[in-house]
């Protein structure tokens, strides 16, 4: 497998869509920073570091289902997976090595984005939350990264044809965003509702609370807080900080683990049975 | 004799489709194994089969003796090379690159053979043009050089001419013929053009509707292909004497019958057999090309 990750690696190195691929996660980043800072500057408003500082979770996944699909497609489309199985290579082996380089872009795509908003966020702004903290949801982040990986890998390497990779790769990222949206509305809807009605003198008064009918309750509520969690949609609404602070960084990480495992060995079972050309 | 690769009763089938049916197939070391079969007769899926990228429905096949569900397989494909349909290189490297990418994957410890090998397949002087950029012959030979990265003794080459020019076809050709002669590597070619593989091949297999109908070497071969006389006589022992005196090559196939093959003076032989009191029941001469040959053995209803 060391020759497989090799070889793999070399040709990351010298792929032109990976370094597009970082230069992306950059500069969208430093567009982020200038635009924040320029608000600051011409209209006085407090903008924070660490309200961007995880945005990689959400562009990250975006590049990856790009890049990981044109990197991995390519091995169908010039054959050249075919070299490796002939040279006696294990499938196993090829698909590991393959989910490891792809999780390697994944991560550097990441550190791109996050290296641009330290070295530049901190002069501009400064960091007012702890050092550790910031470390500590990075590395879940990251975790959440290369499970969106592991799912990249899984599709690109059951799926012959590169463009059907690339289509079905960037719309699973979005399909996992909206459901992610659609469970943390139903999730975040009151339990209490007040209504406003026009009072006989026309003052519109506030009326006592009434239970919310949309308001998750019971089983529902936990299978809807499971859903928010599991999925990579919810999961890049927590760890990028746009909805909510997350105070679960455990148990997402567990969950991406679970995705790790769970498309690794049904994805090595799949690979080994099918039938190449 | 030994064998780079046996199989025995191998069997795929596609859904309701066999693409093979109980094929056993022996290629000898060392031979350059024609492997002769229509579009769809299941050439292809044999050796996707072999190099590992199917897996068959049933039976089982060898490399150098050793059973496909042995661990020692995966060791023992380190000897093979080979360009299964298209080339199988990265379009967007240069052909060195392509080279150094293997070397990788095999875990060759330098690039020091790459030279070499580029010079041997006619593609040394390609620097940095990468392969999208490559005529069909030259992706040809880029596939044909990345196979043999590993220093393989079996070569497997699926349609290795098709598409190309008569130019490409000759160098094709010349560089299968070295290989084998200068670096003892045995090659299977499958192929439909009967013209080329007659130039090249040992040993032939015929395969038809995913079975192999006929394996024979091309002294065989040429023996059945080559001109020949069939005599019907009274006497085929008396015959034999005489053929024996002329110093003909013949095959008895009855007690009343005899192939003489090459060139013969049927007075000649009248006379002869007349003064040995062999009677000459029927003559008939026959000649058949590799064509005619491989069209009976398949059928020639199904090619008319």
């Amino acid at each position: 497998m060391r020759n497989l990750l090799a070889a793999n690696f070399a040709r990351l190195w010298r792929d032109k869509l990976f370094w597009i691929g970082m230069a992306v996660m950059a500069g969208l980043q430093a567009f982020e920073l200038s635009m924040l800072y320029v608000e600051h500057l011409q209209y006085g408003v407090e903008n924070h570091l660490e309200n961007v500082l995880y945005v990689y979770g959400v562009f990250g996944p975006i590049v990856m289902s790009v890049f990981l699909s044109m990197f991995l497609g390519t091995e169908y489309s010039d054959g050249t997976l075919r070299n490796k199985l002939i040279v006696g290579q294990r499938r196993s082996h090829i698909y590991l090595a393959n989910l490891m380089v792809c999780g390697a872009a994944g991560l550097l795509f990441s550190l791109a984005n996050l290296l641009v908003s330290l070295a530049l966020g901190i002069p501009m702004f400064g960091l007012r939350v702890p050092v550790l903290s910031v470390v500590t949801h990075t590395l879940c982040t990251f975790f959440m990264i290369l499970a969106f990986a592991a799912i990249f890998t899984l599709i690109g390497m059951l799926c012959h044809s590169k463009a059907f990779t690339v289509a079905v790769s960037i719309l699973l990222v979005f399909g996992f965003f909206m459901v992610g949206l659609v469970v943390k509305q139903c999730l975040m809807a009151p339990e209490m509702e007040s209504h406003y009605e026009m009072s006989v003198d026309g003052e519109f008064v506030e009326t006592d609370p009434q239970p919310n009918p949309k308001y998750l309750r019971g089983t529902k509520r936990k299978f809807y807080e499971f859903l928010d969690q599991f999925l990579p949609g919810g999961q890049i609404l927590a760890n990028s900080r746009m909805m909510e602070e997350s105070d679960n960084d455990r148990t997402l990480v567990l969950y991406d683990v679970v995705w790790v495992v769970l498309t690794a060995g049904g994805g090595i079972l799949l690979f080994q049975r099918k039938d190449l050309k | 004799m030994e064998y780079c690769l046996t199989t025995s009763r191998l069997t795929k089938t596609y859904g309701r489709f066999q693409a093979l049916k109980d094929l056993n197939m022996h290629v000898p070391k060392g031979a350059i194994y024609g492997f002769v079969g229509k579009n769809g007769a299941g050439k292809t899926t044999l050796i996707r089969i072999i190099c590992g990228l199917q897996n068959p429905t049933g039976g089982s096949y060898q490399l150098y003796g050793v059973d496909q569900n042995q661990k020692e397989i995966v060791s023992i494909r380190r000897r093979m090379g080979a360009v299964v349909e298209t080339p199988s290189i990265y379009l967007n490297m240069t052909a060195e690159e392509n080279l150094k990418e293997q070397y990788r994957i095999l875990g060759m410890p330098d690039f020091s053979g790459i030279n070499d090998l580029l010079e041997l397949v006619g593609l040394a002087g390609t620097g940095k043009k990468k392969v999208k950029n490559f005529s069909l012959g030259m992706r040809q030979r880029m596939g044909i050089a990345i196979s043999l990265a590993g220093n393989p003794d079996f070569l497997v080459l699926d349609e290795p001419v098709n598409g190309l020019d008569p130019q490409g076809i000759v160098e094709m050709r010349e560089l299968i013929l070295k290989l084998n002669r200068e670096r003892q590597i045995t090659v299977l070619i499958s192929s439909h053009i009967l013209d080329e593989l007659s130039r090249l091949a040992t040993h032939y297999g015929f395969i038809d509707q995913g079975t192999l109908v006929k394996e024979l070497s091309a002294k065989e071969l040429e023996q059945a292909c080559q001109k020949s006389v069939c005599l019907t006589v009274s006497s085929a022992k008396a015959a034999c004497q005489v053929l024996d005196r002329k110093k003909l090559e013949y095959q008895v196939k009855s007690e009343s019958e005899l192939e003489i093959y090459g060139k013969i003076s049927v007075t000649d032989l009248t006379l002869a057999l007349h003064e040995a009191g062999c009677d000459i029941l029927s003559l008939r001469e026959r000649e058949e090309s590799l064509e005619n040959y491989y069209i009976n053995l398949v059928g020639g209803e199904s090619h008319a």
